[in-house]
């Protein structure tokens, strides 16, 4: 007797399950140190592990799965939308539960990102992620990192149950305008998704008063060793929520991207706005059909850009303008910035404060500390700030040491531009060096082609 | 005339050379702290000293240097022992000197020499510390025990056996260091040990276990299969790939070289 076969066998599964996951970003497992307690297995660090690296250079931090992928909405950017020819397959709670602890036993992972399609309804799906976190926690004694997607039109008490087992959630918010979502994403809307986030916001702000005693009046953020997790202590997403946007498959611009980000982090205190260049999948009508592969260069900038936001003390308006609403091809946004404000440079790097040094291209957050705590004892050169980290290729047409600069160079924006051009970042074939400056003419043949490979460094890690 | 002290190249020491070096009243200009498996043979118009690592005048130093120079200092002086390149006795030795000069402030003066040369070694112990937390794998022994081999350039079995003692506490394993030829062992709730070990088989043989576990291939399996597909074809960028994990780290790393069992 011959049964069909119903039962997939465990690595068939995985395989479409997260195949159907690569498309997510958010794979980081950064923003909580808890230590390891007795008769748990695991702990997390706040800046985050990567275990390996896939061929396409990102990095893997976390079992990265979908609990399913029988979706029952229909999104025409989506590869799992339910008119897609695909095989179909779904986890049970425990087999996730169980393949997390022992890819983690082997050190394999730093914890697991769950998400899924929508099985049956929203509320339906929410709980199974729910029952999967339970049991790798209270069964399991999971202690490491757990990222889970709050689908959005669940139950906010599905959602709050979720969150004091999980490490961090996110909710995506797939396209950056409302426009974009309903022409791509029918059974989305942006009032549902923006619900869970204000709820999980709103959450994570009430951990202040839950872990009691001496630290009640410390805002969140600045509790960062938290204790190994007691039953009594547990935190709300204690390591903040996510987002994503699909970059390229609706006709928004840069600035507008860049504004909606900042905007979530203004309003909805997000840890990370993750920025995925769109693949073409489905190959929709409705969906651009992008010959040169995905927008790379353009995720690259805008990652860029979300430090900027995040680190330097930039605004999305510093950035770009109406005018001028996407980001330069050749410069990153920094050197762009620097660029269209020659007035402010150069600085001198033994006196000017920490906000000023960090607006200099060429310097980080790392060596801005660096060079802020060094030239309280000495009168830094060069060659110093050089040793520290500073990129001095960049910085030197923007920096003076002891009032002079490295070389005699012109503060003249075209002759910077093309110094830097000349020996600067890889740039791709195609778009390379001075070509980008040179006069156009009538039969000028070099492409913007934005196909970019090289140069898309890894903005997707915590 | 220069005075080398030579000294074992563990953190005792290399922490009782400097303590025998400091108290010789020698001069520190006219002393030198090499480390044994550094020694390449004697040089000219120098005095040889060999140290008996001591572990009280190693505790002294360690104290020392964090009531006078703070915990800060001590833990970056601590992984810089830690340091594989050469010369790491004497670089020590130099910030200490500057350090009980100076107190705290020493760990702001990034520009002088002698700071500097610490400060490199911890940044680089701890970046491939951080690699190591990230690409170490563990294999499930048949018995149970989880079993890994690493090589990497610093010493970093203490730093990575804390690791996963807090990570792994209700776990027994072991990580072999291939290049130091030594191991270190953690048994279910108690504090890991080190251990010297000539070669893999022998500590194999000391178990008594040689197979893995029945699920250790299928989950390698399932591993390399998650690994395979999670990357984007669309974005294939092996460069970028290898530039994120080199190939140095990637020698025990069964999803990478199949090699097998």
């Amino acid at each position: 007797m011959v049964f069909a076969k119903t039962e997939l066998d465990m690595l068939k599964k995985l395989q479409i399950l997260s195949d159907a996951a690569k498309y997510d970003v958010a794979c980081t497992s950064s923003g909580i140190n808890r230590k390891g307690r007795g008769a748990t297995i695991g702990n997390t660090l706040a800046c985050g592990i990567c275990h390996a690296f896939s061929s396409d250079g990102r990095c893997i931090s976390l079992l990265k799965i979908l609990f399913t992928n029988e979706c029952i909405f229909d999104c025409k950017y989506c590869i799992n939308r339910r008119s897609n020819d695909v095989e179909r397959a779904s986890f049970t709670p425990r087999e996730v539960a169980e393949l997390t602890i022992d890819f983690y036993k082997r050190n394999y992972i730093e914890g697991l990102f769950l998400s899924s399609g929508i099985l049956k309804s929203p509320d339906y799906t929410m709980e199974q992620l729910c029952e999967t976190l339970f049991i790798l926690r209270n069964e399991y004694h999971f202690n490491g990192y757990i990222h889970v997607k709050a689908i959005p039109g669940a139950d906010p008490l599905l959602i709050q149950r979720t969150g004091f087992l999980a490490d961090r959630m996110s909710v995506n918010l797939e396209l950056p305008t409302a426009e974009g979502l309903s022409r791509l994403a029918p059974n989305k809307n942006r009032r549902l998704i923006l619900k869970p986030m204000r709820q999980i916001q709103l959450g994570t702000e009430e951990n202040a008063y839950r872990l009691g005693g001496s630290r009640r009046q410390l805002p969140v953020a600045a509790s960062k060793d938290l204790p190994a997790m007691k039953q009594e202590e547990k935190l709300f997403v204690p390591a903040g929520q996510s987002s994503q946007m699909i970059i390229g498959a609706t006709p928004e611009n840069d600035y507008q991207i860049l504004k909606v980000a900042e905007s979530l982090y203004q309003k909805f205190s997000l840890k990370r706005v993750f920025y995925s260049a769109f693949v073409n999948t489905t190959m929709d009508s409705a969906l651009p059909v992008l010959e040169s592969g995905p927008p790379l260069l353009r995720e690259h900038r805008l990652y860029q850009a979300d430090w900027l936001l995040r680190f330097y003390g930039f605004q999305a308006s510093e950035l770009l303008s109406e005018k001028q609403p996407n980001f330069n091809v050749f410069l990153d946004p920094k050197c762009n910035w620097a660029l269209g404000h020659l007035e402010k440079f150069p600085v001198e790097v033994n006196q000017a404060d920490y906000y000023t040094l960090l607006r200099v291209p060429g310097i980080g957050v790392n060596s801005a500390r660096r060079i802020v705590m060094a030239r309280k004892t000495a009168v830094l050169d060069f060659a110093d700030i050089k040793k520290m980290g500073v990129v001095l290729k960049r910085a030197l047409y923007f920096i003076t040491c002891g009032g002079k600069m490295l070389y005699p160079v012109k503060i003249e924006e075209d002759y910077i531009l093309n110094h830097m051009l000349d020996n600067k970042e890889k740039l791709p074939p195609g778009v390379g060096g001075a070509g980008a400056y040179r006069q156009l003419n009538l039969f000028d043949d070099f492409k913007f082609d934005v196909n970019f490979a090289e140069n898309n460094a890894c903005g997707l890690r915590g | 005339m220069t005075y080398v002290y030579l000294c074992e190249g563990t953190v005792d020491g290399i922490f009782t050379g400097i303590y025998d070096a400091w108290s010789s009243r020698l001069g520190h200009k006219n002393i030198r702290i090499e480390v044994e498996e550094e020694f390449y043979g004697a040089e000219l118009f120098c005095e040889y000293r060999k140290v008996e690592t001591d572990r009280e005048k190693a505790e002294k130093v360690a104290a020392s240097i964090e009531k006078k120079i703070g915990y800060e200092a001590y833990k970056m002086v601590y992984r810089s022992a830690l340091s594989g390149k050469q010369g790491r006795a004497d670089d020590i030795y130099r910030f200490l000197i500057l350090g009980f000069a100076i107190g705290g402030c020493v760990l702001e003066r990034l520009s002088h020499p002698y700071v500097r040369a610490v400060f490199e070694r911890n940044r680089n112990v701890i970046k491939e510390l951080q690699h190591y937390q990230g690409f170490l794998r563990f294999s499930e022994l048949a018995n149970g025990i989880l079993f890994s081999e690493i090589r990497p350039a610093n010493d970093l079995l203490p730093l990575l056996g804390e690791h996963f003692t807090d990570r792994f506490s209700g776990e027994n394993w072991i990580i072999y260091e291939v290049g130091r030829k030594r191991a270190a062992l953690h048994k279910k709730g108690v504090p890991f040990i080190l251990m010297e070990i000539s070669q893999k088989e022998e500590l194999l043989e000391k178990l008594g276990i040689w197979d893995f576990s029945e699920r250790e291939e299928e989950l390698q399996k399932l591993w390399q299969g998650f690994v395979d597909s999670i990357g984007i074809k669309e974005r294939k960028n092996e460069k970028q790939q290898k530039q994120m994990l080199p190939l140095r780290y990637r020698e025990f790393m069964r999803e990478y070289n199949s090699s097998g069992f």
